[in-house]
C-alpha cells in the first residue's frame, strides 16, 4: 500500500471512529401537505422523518441565513411577453405592480437557472451550468433589468472556487439568456455581491480580517476600488464566522450608481461613495442607519404572517398580519398559560427592508415549548416596490413555506414556486434582484 | 400477504437491519459529508426508504447494498444542497480558507496534521473521486462492488481512484516539502 493509500485509510477510519452511536430508527410517514388556515384543524406537527430532517438543516442554515441559498430568486422586471404570458385576469390579479418574471435555481439534479413567469409559473428560458461549474447564485439590480451577475463553483483545476458570469436576458431573441464568463480574480465565497445600475461595475464584499470591499469592472475584470477594515464584517445578519452569510442582502449600489451601500456587522448600514480613495473602508463610509435588532422576549410573540395564515404554537394561535417594511410591528401576546420562550430578531436593512429575516433563537427552557423555532424560520423578501408596500417573498415557518405577493395585509400565493424540492427547508430567497420600484 | 402483515414484517426486518448496519452507514455518511446530524438523517432516510419499498424490492436478500446506494445518493444530494446553500462553499470552509467546517471538535482533535491535510484534500476532490476512495479505502470494497454502489463502470472506478490518489499524493508531497 502506498503512503497515500495508507493515509486515506487511516484518515477515513479516524474520522469514522468519532461516530460511536446512532439515534433510534423512526419509521414514520412523511407529512407532505401545507397547513392552511380554514382547512380544518391543524395537523399534528411533524415528529417523524421530516421532523428529523430539519435538525440537520438547522446547523446548515444556522446562524445564518438562510438566504444564501438553495434557492436563488431574481425578479426580472418588465420582460416583454414570452411564450407563456399570463392570462388577463390572472395577470391583473397577481401582477399589478409586481415583476413579471423571475430567475431561480433549478432542482439539484439539473444545475442551472430558469427564467420563469411569476404569474403562471411557466418557464420561458433556462441557463445551464457551464462544464465543470455548478451555478449557485444569481444577483440582479442593473437598471436595465436585463443584466445579472451569476456565480458558480468550479470543481477543480483551473476553475476551482468561485467563478463569475454576466447573465444577459435577451427577450424576444432566439437565445433567451446569455452567460458570459467574467475575469474577476476572486475565488473565495463572497460575503456580498452587487452589480451597479449601469451594469459596468461589480461590488464584491469579502469576509475575513481585514473585511474587504472591492469594485471591479464587469468589462475587463480590472480592480477599480479596494477598501478594507481591520475589524468587523460586511454582513446583513450577524452570524458566526464559519457559517454562511447572506451575500444577496449585504450589499447594493445606490440607484444613482454613485456609491455602494453595505450592511455592517448586522446592525448598521453604511454608504461609501464610489469615488472614495482606496484604503480605509469605514473612514470613507457614512452611517445611514443603525439598528436593527428588535427583540421581543418572554411570552410576547411578534407575528409575521400574511393574511390567511396562522402561525401555530402549542396552545397559541397567533393570527398575524403582514408587517410592511418600516411599519410598526404587529404583536400579539401569547396566552398566559402558553409559554413559548424565545426571542426574535428582525433585521431591517436600508431604507426599506429587503431582509426581514427571522433569526430566531431559542431562549430559555425549550422544554416548555414543544415547537422549537428553527434558524431559518422567518420572512424573506425577494422584491419590493419603492415604498415597500408590495413585496414578493416567502414566509418560512414550521417547515412550510408560503411564497407569493404580499400587498398590505393581503397575500396572494404565486404558482411560481421556483423549486419543487425545498419543502423541508422552506423556500428561502438566495439572491435578490433589487429593482428600483414597481411599475 | 395483507398490507398490515407486510408492513409489520417490513418494520421488523428494517429494524433488525438498522441495529446491524446503522452505525456503519452513519460513519460512511459522516466520512462523506463531515456533518454528523446530516449523516444521521441521510441514514434515517435510507432506512425509511427501504421500509416504504420493502414489498417492492427486487431483492430483499441484499439490503445492505441497497442501503449503501441510498446513503451515497443522500450524501450527494446533501453536498449539492450544501454547495448551493453555502454559496460556493461546499466544504464549509471559511472565506479565509482556514479549513473549518461542520465537524466536531472531537473529530478535529483526533486527526494528526497529516490526516487533517488528507481530510481537506478528500473534501476538495470531485464527488465521484471522493466516493471511490472512501469506498475503496474505508469500506475496503472491491472495484466491482464500488462500481455497483456508485452506478458506474469498473473503468470509471479505476480512473477516478487513480486521479484521486494522484491528487492526495500531491497534497502529501506538498505537505512534506
Amino acid at each position: 500500500m502506498t503512503r497515500a493509500e495508507e493515509a486515506i485509510t487511516s484518515t477515513t477510519r479516524a474520522i469514522a471512529s468519532t461516530v460511536r452511536d446512532v439515534p433510534p430508527l423512526r419509521l414514520e410517514p412523511v407529512p407532505d401537505k401545507l397547513r392552511f388556515s380554514g382547512q380544518g384543524p391543524a395537523r399534528p406537527r411533524a415528529r417523524g422523518w421530516l421532523g428529523r430532517w430539519r435538525p440537520w438543516l438547522a446547523p446548515v442554515t444556522a446562524a445564518a441565513v438562510v438566504v444564501a441559498v438553495a434557492l436563488a430568486l431574481v425578479i426580472v422586471r418588465e420582460l416583454p411577453s414570452g411564450p407563456a404570458a399570463p392570462s388577463g385576469a390572472q395577470k391583473d390579479a397577481i401582477m399589478n405592480g409586481v415583476p413579471e418574471y423571475y430567475v431561480a435555481s433549478m432542482p439539484d439534479d439539473r444545475p442551472g437557472f430558469v427564467i420563469g413567469n411569476t404569474a403562471s409559473g411557466a418557464i420561458v428560458g433556462t441557463v445551464q451550468s457551464p462544464s465543470g461549474v455548478l451555478l449557485t447564485a444569481v444577483y440582479g439590480g442593473a437598471a436595465d433589468d436585463r443584466t445579472f451577475i451569476v456565480t458558480g463553483n468550479g470543481s477543480n483545476g483551473a476553475n476551482a472556487g468561485t467563478q463569475w458570469y454576466l447573465l444577459r436576458i435577451t427577450p424576444g431573441s432566439k437565445t433567451a439568456a446569455r452567460l458570459v464568463p467574467l475575469p474577476i480574480p476572486v475565488h473565495q465565497p463572497p460575503a456580498g455581491v452587487a452589480i451597479s445600475p449601469d451594469g459596468t461595475k461589480l461590488a464584491i464584499a469579502l469576509r475575513g480580517t481585514p473585511a474587504v470591499l472591492r469594485v471591479y469592472s464587469t468589462v475587463t475584470g480590472a480592480l477599480l476600488r479596494n477598501w478594507s477594515a481591520s475589524s468587523g464584517q460586511i454582513m446583513a445578519v450577524t452570524s458566526p464566522p464559519d457559517s454562511w452569510g447572506n451575500p444577496a442582502t449585504a450589499l447594493r449600489w445606490l440607484p444613482s450608481g454613485t456609491g455602494v451601500v453595505f450592511a455592517w456587522n448586522g446592525k448598521a448600514i453604511r454608504v461609501i461613495p464610489s469615488t472614495a480613495r482606496d484604503g480605509n473602508l469605514l473612514a470613507s463610509a457614512t452611517v445611514s442607519l443603525i439598528g436593527p435588532v428588535v427583540p421581543t422576549t418572554g411570552i410576547t410573540v411578534t407575528c409575521d404572517a400574511a393574511q390567511g395564515w396562522e402561525m401555530i404554537f402549542p396552545g397559541i394561535v397567533c393570527p398575524g398580519t403582514w408587517r410592511a417594511p418600516g411599519a410598526p410591528s404587529s404583536s400579539a401576546s401569547a396566552p398566559s398559560g402558553g409559554t413559548c420562550p424565545f426571542d426574535q430578531r428582525v433585521t431591517f436593512a436600508f431604507d426599506v427592508a429587503f431582509s426581514l429575516h427571522g433569526d430566531m433563537r431559542e431562549h430559555g427552557p425549550v422544554s416548555e415549548c414543544s415547537y422549537q423555532v428553527r434558524p431559518g424560520d422567518g420572512a424573506y423578501i425577494g422584491w419590493s416596490n419603492a415604498d415597500g408596500s408590495v413585496l414578493i417573498g416567502s414566509l418560512v415557518w414550521d417547515g412550510h413555506t408560503r411564497f407569493g405577493v404580499f400587498r398590505g395585509d393581503s397575500f396572494t400565493p404565486l404558482p411560481a414556486i421556483p423549486a419543487p424540492n425545498t419543502s423541508a427547508t422552506g423556500i428561502v430567497l438566495g439572491a435578490v434582484a433589487w429593482l428600483r420600484g414597481g411599475r | 400477504m395483507t398490507d398490515s402483515r407486510l408492513s409489520s414484517e417490513a418494520a421488523a426486518s428494517v429494524t433488525a437491519l438498522y441495529a446491524e448496519h446503522a452505525l456503519g452507514l452513519v460513519r460512511l455518511a459522516f466520512v462523506m459529508t463531515r456533518d454528523r446530524a446530516c449523516a444521521e438523517d441521510i441514514v434515517q432516510e435510507a432506512f425509511f426508504g427501504l421500509y416504504r419499498r420493502w414489498g417492492r424490492l427486487p431483492d430483499t436478500s441484499a439490503p445492505l447494498a441497497y442501503l449503501r446506494v441510498s446513503v451515497l445518493n443522500g450524501c450527494r444530494t446533501a453536498l449539492r444542497r450544501r454547495a448551493r446553500l453555502g454559496s460556493l462553499n461546499p466544504f464549509g470552509e471559511t472565506a479565509e480558507g482556514t479549513g473549518q467546517h461542520a465537524e466536531s471538535a472531537e473529530a478535529r482533535a483526533l486527526l494528526s496534521e497529516e490526516q487533517r491535510a488528507v481530510a481537506v484534500a478528500l473534501r476538495r476532490l470531485p464527488q465521484r473521486q471522493r466516493e471511490a476512495l472512501v469506498l475503496r479505502y474505508y469500506l475496503d470494497l472491491s472495484e466491482e462492488e464500488i462500481a455497483r454502489s456508485m452506478g458506474v463502470t469498473r473503468g470509471t472506478v479505476k480512473s477516478a481512484t487513480h486521479r484521486a490518489l494522484a491528487a492526495i499524493g500531491r497534497t502529501l508531497k506538498e505537505g512534506s516539502s
